[in-house]
């Protein structure tokens, strides 16, 4: 036993010394006062040290070790990232109407966030394939967390998107009945989103699994609004008579006609689109 | 870090050697159990306790069985 002692000892003292390396970049990592979007610059020289410690110390250089620092970096990060951009702050921009903002703000989180597993892939190659580990199990965590931040940027950029239609009027023969249910799509689609508003959870918690039953209801019922939506927009296309109109039309619904939904039902019309302006040329 | 025996007991004329050898030996049993503790201990324990630790935990991890360890040695 002695023995184990003595050589434990000397591990933990040589892990002890090497880690201390560390030491200040990971307290800027957690230093609440930096900005998370300039967190990615840790990423190079604390990976770089990693490396350097996997390839010079005698006994922090085996998977499980790195397995636990890795994950505990994306911990931190994952916090950091949950401070910048707080569930409860997503809704307060929904319901103030800056969304756009929140939009920003998750795309800038998946940013930082995928910046450090390209620091890590890019470290990973210049260790000449020692670095043996399930990438899974390394960034199980941060995984999830991207994932979520997608869904609610799903969610953030459909409001975006669909707040087009309360401005939006259309003319022609059929103009008024069509205006009206625009109107009463736009009407549910806030009903659904003052619905998702009321979750009583912080829905950037990765623990509460209850998010993706919720979304997936809320997604559930943006693809029939979407699907009503797309016949309004392929009859008043149908309804409009000259080219001009036609695009004009299109363009009122800018951003709404990338939903993959609606972008399936007006392909057929692009080809109506693209003789119209062969003959009009002619 | 290691308890040691009941000086008091141990000088004493009036405990019987029987008795003293077994305080001695209760106290190795104690020293050897501190020691299998400390000898076991794995960073991976602080994530498995669901606290979501950051990476300073790890340093904190191994400052501390250097310390433990160091200490038992001396």
């Amino acid at each position: 036993m002695q023995k184990e002692v003595l050589n434990s000892r000397i591990e933990a003292n040589d892990n002890f010394k090497y880690l201390n390396t560390l030491r200040p970049w990971f307290n800027k990592l957690v230093d609440s006062g930096k900005e998370f979007n300039t967190t990615h610059e840790l990423y190079l020289p604390i990976m770089h040290l990693v490396l350097l410690i996997w390839k010079k110390s005698k006994f922090y250089n085996t998977p499980p070790r790195l397995v636990v620092l890795i994950r505990e970096v994306c911990n931190a990060i994952i916090s950091k990232a949950r401070d910048f951009m707080p569930g409860p702050a997503i809704f307060q921009l929904i319901a103030s109407e800056e969304t756009f903002e929140a939009c920003e703000k998750l795309a800038t989180t998946i940013d930082i966030c995928t910046k450090f597993k390209d620091a890590y892939f890019e470290y990973k190659a210049m260790s000449e394939n020692t670095w043996k580990l399930t990438t899974n199990a390394l960034f199980v965590r941060l995984d999830s967390f991207l994932e979520r931040c997608h869904d609610i940027l799903h969610l953030t950029m459909t409001i975006v998107q669909f707040n087009k239609l309360a401005k939006i009027e259309l003319g022609g023969t059929k103009g008024k009945p069509l205006t009206e249910t625009l109107n009463q799509i736009y009407l549910e689609f806030k009903k659904t989103v003052e619905q998702f508003q009321q979750l009583n959870y912080d829905i950037m918690d990765i623990e509460i699994k209850l998010f993706d039953n919720d979304f997936y209801e809320f997604r559930s019922k943006i693809k029939e609004l979407e699907r009503r939506l797309a016949s309004v927009i392929t009859q008043g296309f149908d309804d409009c008579d000259t080219i001009h109109g036609r695009f004009k039309l299109l363009d009122s619904f800018e951003g709404l006609l990338n939903r993959p939904i609606i972008q399936d039902e007006l392909e057929k019309k692009h080809i109506v689109l693209l003789d119209l302006y062969k003959q009009d040329m002619k | 870090m290691l308890p040691m025996p009941s000086a008091k007991l141990v000088a004493s004329e009036c405990t019987p050697d029987k008795d003293k050898a077994h305080i001695f030996e209760s106290s190795i049993i104690t020293w050897t159990k501190q020691i299998k503790n400390v000898l076991k201990l794995e960073p991976e324990q602080a994530l498995k306790q669901g606290n979501d630790p950051g990476p300073l935990t790890e340093l904190e991890f191994w400052e501390k069985k250097s310390n433990n360890l160091n200490s038992i040695f001396e």
